[in-house]
């Protein structure tokens, strides 16, 4: 080889080197600072985190937590002011995955909280949603420091994925941009109280399902898995624990027996909180833009429904559980697992 | 073994590493150089280390599968049976104590099918990986070694050719005449030229792979609404990912063998660019195509034999069989093979010379859609499928309308309108790099490229990555 075709080479490589490394660096600061999906959802996590600093009069708060329908569903200020309930809600955008959400929720628990188990029933009878917006997320609130964690264990293939920029993301934002649409639907301004609480003003038709039959869900080993973990650490933190079902529409009264099943299976693991609302508000003009994210109306009667029961202490039993699974099956609206 | 996973460069990088590290030390201590023999033996651990990393049933198979052919390549030598009836039975009972393996895998299920036996397939049945190409590779090798009469390499070295870390998983199938002189003069020694220039393969085939490919996938529709438009749409969106995704593999292979010091076969020769069904299989999978003609078409009779086109229909019917044990492939092959056989019969008996670009536009029309056959495994939906594409009332501008303004096909509009055009680019270089550079891939191999697609490749990956297609076959 002649020497200039050796430094060609040893300049080429220079240059694919230094490419590399701008295009990462370029890629991983836009996702931690520019992100319209990322930023929204960390102002609403430190929110959350501000408002209960303020709530140093309390000894124990109430941690909620689960995925963006506990966001738009529990308002902090109403538990306060009508319950005195000092909840705090850590509810975040459900596609970061069940485990994420939960170890940033335990980030804040402190020895004697009481914690309010509310992710949605998909996330305990489902697998793990291997998004990259989770780990991002993550990275962006606290950095690369996983040691930590007691939920979640994180690989390499992550953290490269970490460093890049979806195309889905970019082709949206380009798209966003040239017709002046917002970068993300929502907006800290028009969306994000102070007290952490996810106002969804936006009303679009809610899609009208038709009667189904429904199947029985059962807590898959990701599920269990979390759960079984949640209970521990509270165990060792001293805090009480409670499982909530969060309020979403359903047309019809099938998602009882469905949700009959689930809480079955949670019961042998943690209380349920008897909040009269069994996880189902079937008005549609009580929600927004999806069946998850209720109008205010709509979250005002959730935290109400959550705020009495907690004041009255009220929990299901396991004979109450296998009383609405039989009315489940009396009404026939089931299909055999 | 999958290139766009950062654990397998890794745990390569490390092998390599390591082994330069015990080459250095050995140096420093005896002043002289390893023997030969300790490059080879690392580069067969090499191979060996990253199949058995995929799967240890997969290494397993293919150890049984690679002495065995090793044997029979003896035996064939050795003039075993020197009666030629009993020589030629022992031929073809090797070759297929050599293809059990192969058929008990990949076909078992399917043999049982068309005897009417329903089994349900395991959920943990897993082929082994690479069997298809590794098996058809030592098979070329003893019909090779058969017919030429050439002495046999070592162990070592047949080892290394029928292993060769870059092409076990998804080819490229080697022959003998290549990649085994390669491989017996092997020494570890990675010259910066071949490293830089094997590094912008890599890069390049990850591109394809991960910024073309993997969003190409995200672009598919799931529930096309009996809209002819849409279903065209994931005809031409499945044949474009399914190149990206294959050549994607086939280009970081032929990266990382440079790398080593080695030459395998590329491929693809960008085959979306050719303006016949032809010349379009000259350039697809052309190690697979090569193997077929070479082992099977000429075999049997070839163009010589006044049944020239039955011959082409058996090839693709064995074709489509190798990409699955499933009706679909079957329908794939024949119908590749009916393209082809128009192709060659207006070619030698019409002599009609059609204008380039009504040429092409109907090549492409034809591929697309057969690869309708590659993705539908259902073989209800293809007839559904059929009747979409052949019904003329289905070609109106209120299904272009439906298409654009329905809201379930816009995430994926919206996300091919970006993935589309990049892909449109790319194919457009590779024209123009077939034109004016020695293969279709260098103009794309220029350093301006790769610093893009290094761009491209933090800045427009999919959501999901998935294996390689390939890897399936």
């Amino acid at each position: 080889m002649t020497s200039f075709t050796l430094h060609s080479n040893i300049l080429q490589l220079f240059v694919i080197v230094i490419i590399t490394i701008i295009s990462a660096i370029s890629s991983f600061s836009h996702k931690m600072n520019n992100h319209s999906e990322i930023f929204f959802w960390s102002s609403a996590y430190k929110n959350s985190k501000k408002y209960s600093s303020t709530l140093s009069q309390y000894d124990h708060r109430v941690i909620i937590f689960g995925g963006s329908t506990v966001r738009s569903s529990y308002i902090p200020t109403l538990f306060e002011e009508k319950f005195s309930i000092p909840l705090v809600n850590y509810g975040i955008h459900a596609g970061i995955d069940g485990k994420i959400i939960t170890q940033l929720a335990f980030d804040n628990i402190k020895s004697g909280d009481v914690v309010i188990v509310a992710l949605e029933p998909s996330f305990l009878s489902g697998g793990p949603i291997n998004t990259n917006v989770g780990i991002d997320f993550f990275v962006n609130q606290k950095g690369l420091d996983f040691s930590q964690n007691s939920f979640f264990s994180i690989n390499l293939i992550d953290l490269h994925d970490c460093l890049a920029l979806d195309a889905r993301y970019q082709i949206y934002r380009f798209i966003k941009k040239i017709t002046k649409m917002k970068p993300y639907r929502y907006t800290v301004s028009q969306n994000l109280h102070n007290d952490g609480w996810m106002e969804v003003k936006e009303k679009r038709p809610i899609p009208q399902h038709f009667s189904r039959k429904v199947k029985g869900k059962r807590l898959s080993n990701y599920g269990r898995e979390i759960l079984t973990k949640i209970k521990k650490n509270c165990d060792s933190l001293e805090c009480e624990v409670y499982y909530t079902l969060p309020t979403m529409y359903y047309q019809n009264t099938n998602n009882i027996y469905e949700n009959a099943t689930l809480l079955r299976d949670i019961i042998e693991i943690m209380p349920i909180v008897k909040d009269g609302m069994f996880g189902n508000n079937p008005n549609s003009s009580d929600f927004s833009d999806t069946e998850q994210h209720p109008l205010k109306q709509g979250a005002i009667k959730a935290s109400n429904s959550l705020g009495y029961a907690l004041v009255r202490k009220s929990f299901w039993t396991k004979e109450e559980i296998n009383e609405l699974i039989l009315l489940g099956i009396e009404n026939d609206v089931y299909v055999k697992e | 073994m999958n290139f766009s996973n950062i654990i397998f460069w890794l745990i390569l990088i490390t092998v390599v590493l390591g082994f330069y590290f015990v080459k250095v030390t050995y140096y420093l201590l005896t002043k002289k150089n390893m023997p030969i023999l300790i490059d080879k033996f690392f580069l067969l651990s090499a191979s060996l280390i990253c199949l058995g990393v995929a799967s240890i049933e997969s290494l397993f198979i293919f150890i049984l599968v690679s002495i065995l052919s090793y044997f029979f390549s003896y035996l064939v030598l050795k003039n075993t049976f020197q009666r030629k009836p009993l020589s030629l039975f022992a031929k073809f009972l090797f070759i297929f104590i050599l293809l059990t393996p192969l058929l008990y895998y990949k076909y078992k299920f399917f043999i049982l099918e068309i005897f009417g036996i329903t089994t349900i397939q395991p959920a943990n049945f897993i082929i082994p990986v690479g069997i298809s190409f590794y098996t058809f590779q030592v098979v070329g090798f003893l019909i090779d070694t058969y017919k030429s009469n050439q002495k046999l390499p070592s162990i070592l070295d047949y080892l290394n050719f029928c292993s060769f870390v870059p092409q076990i998983v998804a080819g490229p199938i080697e022959r003998r005449e290549n990649l085994l002189p390669q491989v017996t003069h092997f020494k570890l020694n990675i010259s910066f030229e071949n490293f830089v220039t094997g590094l912008k393969y890599i890069i390049l085939g990850l591109f394809f792979k991960i910024c073309l490919a993997d969003n190409l996938a995200l672009c598919l529709i799931e529930n096309i609404n009996k809209n002819v438009f849409a279903l065209w749409l994931n005809n031409i969106i499945f044949g474009l990912r399914i190149y990206f995704d294959f050549a994607g593999y086939g280009l970081s292979a032929y990266g990382l063998a440079i790398c080593f010091g080695i030459k395998i076969t590329l491929n693809f020769l960008s085959p979306y660019t050719a303006t016949n069904i032809a010349v379009f299989w000259r350039r697809w999978n052309i190690s697979l195509t090569n193997w077929f003609r070479d082992y099977i078409y000429i075999p049997i009779g070839g163009n010589r034999k006044k049944f020239w086109a039955i011959n082409l229909m058996i090839v693709f019917f064995i074709s489509g069989l190798w990409h699955g044990a499933s009706w679909n492939f079957l329908f794939w092959g024949v119908i590749s093979s009916i393209g082809l056989i128009i192709h060659k019969f207006l070619k030698k008996y019409t002599h009609l010379s059609l204008n380039i670009f009504i040429s092409y536009f109907f090549t492409m029309l034809f591929v697309f859609y057969t690869w309708m056959y590659f993705y539908e495994t259902n073989i209800e939906s293809l007839r559904e499928y059929n009747l979409i594409l052949f019904n003329y009332h289905n070609y109106s501008i209120n299904h272009i309308k439906e298409l654009i303004l329905n809201e379930t096909f816009r995430p994926q509009l919206i996300l091919m309108s970006g993935v589309l055009p990049f892909s449109l680019i790319v194919l457009i270089i590779e024209s123009i790099s077939n034109k004016y550079k020695s293969s279709p891939y260098e103009l794309m191999c220029s350093l301006p490229f790769i610093c893009l697609a290094i761009f491209m490749l933090f800045h427009f990956i999919p959501r999901i990555t998935n294996d390689f297609i390939y890897f399936a076959f």
